[in-house]
């Protein structure tokens, strides 16, 4: 069993005016990573990176301790739910197992039926006809199949109804009761981070602001909120400054904490706080009036 | 052993499954030499991250209430019985004092309340 | 695993059957329609020539380059399994227009030009492997969409190419009678020879590109 599943260093790639990185990224087997961020901060780019659909510099990325994205063996133990499906419109669901099956030496056709059953697809469906929610579960039954150690998703629960979205996520837990399996996924849900997640990933604009454990996050950001005046050194810290009538809210880092007097109220950040916050600005004096 | 989690009380998650696995050992759901359901099944049936119930184990660890044994896992230890019944009256009187200020603010009477205790007296 | 790849391939270029029942009819109706049967040999090759870009802008259609991805398979798999779908299916497609010429020439009454299927067929793989060879690593790195435009450099190159090769001595010495006392058969065999190895190179060169290929 390998230690970790994931591990990039320095990882960066540029298209068009996109910066990405360098973006480390860590994940021991056995546990459960979320990234986070605003569309377009980078999440996409950086699973296609540790995937090797993007090219990466050799040694940049490590999947399993020693293989290299895309490698046909990182592959192999590797299973992947993307944002858009990739089957032609008119194969059919059930014969999916035969005709991509057929390419992994652990293909599992028993677990591939239990879970078409359990999701409820109808064997005899075209895949150009499965709403968004029912493609997101087969997407999900293929990667299963093969029995990986490592799920990657890239934003598997957008665009699916509630009902939905809890059968994915259930179907995740059972995967993780197995040790040797790790998931990575990105998401702009944050509540389906707060009951999976052990790591997280926050990405904003390209870079990283922060990595680590999910609780770490709330002991790291504070959330400060006032009536008064702001003072110029204190505005320094506030990332994502909106102004009310009423007074400001914006988000600090707890160390910057001092830097504030008693008549502001300074609580622990959620997920979402530290997502919108940090989107809404690229640097701590950007303000926003309502 | 029952363990039931509320995501809107304030308290922690960890803290909860703590507070709860401690409560079965002290009133007698969990004996002594029990295991305590693995870490990654226990994550998946209270549908809580890995770290929430390592965090909740290993506090328990800390405070000598369970022991993590090699192949076994963790495993209910040997329970002072003195403190044991101190944390369960502790229990009772934080119960009370709350039944006492739920009652008082609603202006219910001495009588009021134990009519009502009666009822669930019976029923539990 | 790249036998297993091109059978894939080609279940998905010619399964439903109305994809490739067109083409087919073509070939066929070459047959009866002109009045020579062998040209449906000829427009075999045509027909797959035009195919093959079309295959690929199916592939893009459905974002299978992702579903190949994930797949165990390295790119190099798919690339060669890609080659070796399309000359599959080109052979079928040869095979076809071989029996719509010897089935046509046979109800017209007339002798199956043997003389003539030979260095037909020879020129169609030349042609074929030709066009293919020049136009699929273009696919292969930039994907349909980006590399369609693109398509007509190749064309424009080889016809430029070839007419300043004319314009050269390299031709002067030769005397079209010579040419014409030739036996056209080893020297379209050589030619379909060149072909396959332009065939072979250019997957070579598409497995390069492919592997660089972000996705």
């Amino acid at each position: 069993m390998s230690t970790t599943a994931v591990l990039a260093r320095g990882l960066t790639h540029a298209r068009g005016s996109f910066r990405l990185g360098p973006v480390d990224v860590e994940l021991p087997t056995g546990l459960v990573m979320g990234f986070v961020g605003h569309n377009g901060a980078g999440k996409t780019t950086t699973i296609r990176s540790l995937l090797g659909m993007l090219p990466t510099a050799p040694g940049q990325v490590r999947l399993f301790d020693e293989l290299e994205p895309g490698s046909a063996q990182a592959r192999a133990r590797t299973g992947v739910v993307l944002d858009r499906p990739f089957l032609a419109p008119q194969w059919r669901v059930g014969g999916l197992g035969r005709r991509l099956g057929r390419f992994h030496r652990t293909w599992n056709q028993s677990t591939f039926e239990r879970l078409q059953n359990r999701f409820g697809l109808d064997p005899a469906a075209r895949c150009g006809t499965l709403s968004r929610g029912q493609g997101a579960k087969l997407a999900l039954a293929l990667a299963l199949s093969h029995e990986p150690e490592l799920l990657v998703l890239d934003e598997p629960t957008s665009g699916l109804d509630p009902l939905a979205r809890q059968d994915v996520v259930d179907v995740l837990r059972e995967f993780m009761v197995d040790e040797r399996h790790s998931i990575l996924f990105s998401t702009h849900i944050t509540s389906d981070l707060d009951h999976l997640a052990d790591l997280i990933l926050v990405m904003d604009s390209g870079r990283l602001a922060y990595s680590g454990s999910l609780h770490g996050l709330g002991e790291e950001f504070a959330m400060v909120r006032g009536t008064g005046e702001l003072t110029e050194e204190a505005g320094r810290h506030v990332h994502g400054l909106r102004r009310n009538p009423h007074g400001f809210e914006g988000l600090i880092r707890t160390e910057a904490t001092p830097a504030f007097d008693s008549s502001v109220v300074i609580e622990a950040a959620g997920t979402d706080d530290v997502v919108i916050h940090l989107a809404r600005n690229t640097s701590p004096r950007a303000e926003q009036k309502l | 052993m029952k363990i039931v989690l509320s995501s809107s009380s304030g308290v922690p998650l960890y803290e909860q499954i703590k507070t709860q696995i401690r409560a079965a050992v002290y009133g007698g759901d969990l004996q002594v030499g029990d295991r305590l359901p693995s870490l990654r099944q226990l994550a998946a049936d209270l549908r809580v991250s890995l770290m929430t119930v390592t965090r909740a184990y290993n506090d328990l660890v800390a405070d000598k209430l369970v022991h993590n044994e090699h192949g076994r896992g963790f495993v209910v230890l040997e329970v002072d019985t003195d403190s044991a019944r101190q944390a369960t009256r502790e229990r009772v009187e934080a119960a009370a004092t709350e039944l006492v200020a739920a009652a008082r603010g609603a202006r219910m009477s001495r009588a009021d309340v134990d009519v009502i205790l009666d009822q669930f007296w019976s029923t539990a | 695993m790249i036998a297993t790849f091109a059978a894939f391939d080609t279940a998905n270029f010619v399964v439903p059957l109305r994809k490739i029942l067109p083409p087919a009819l073509v070939v066929v109706l070459a047959a009866v329609v002109t009045p020579w049967p062998v040209t449906s040999v000829v427009a075999g090759a045509v027909v797959m020539t035009l195919l093959a870009p079309h295959h690929f802008a199916d592939d893009e259609r459905s974002d299978l380059d992702v579903l190949y991805s994930t797949l165990p398979v390295d790119r190099r798999t798919v690339v060669i399994g890609r080659y070796l779908s399309l000359l599959l299916v080109y052979l079928a497609v040869a095979a076809l227009a071989t029996l719509a010429t010897v089935v046509v020439s046979g109800l017209e009454g007339s002798p199956v030009p043997v003389d003539v299927l030979v260095p037909a067929h020879l020129g169609s793989l030349i042609f074929f492997c030709v066009a293919v060879a020049v136009q699929l690593p273009f696919f292969f790195a930039l994907g349909h969409a980006r590399a369609r435009p693109m398509i007509y450099v190749p064309v424009v190159v080889l016809s430029a190419g070839t007419w300043l090769l004319g314009q050269t001595s390299l031709f002067d010495g030769l005397d079209p009678r010579s040419v014409a006392s030739l036996d056209p058969v080893p020297a379209w065999s050589a030619g379909a020879a060149g072909a396959l190895a332009l065939f072979v190179a250019s997957a070579a060169v598409s497995v390069v590109l492919y592997r660089r290929r972000p996705l």
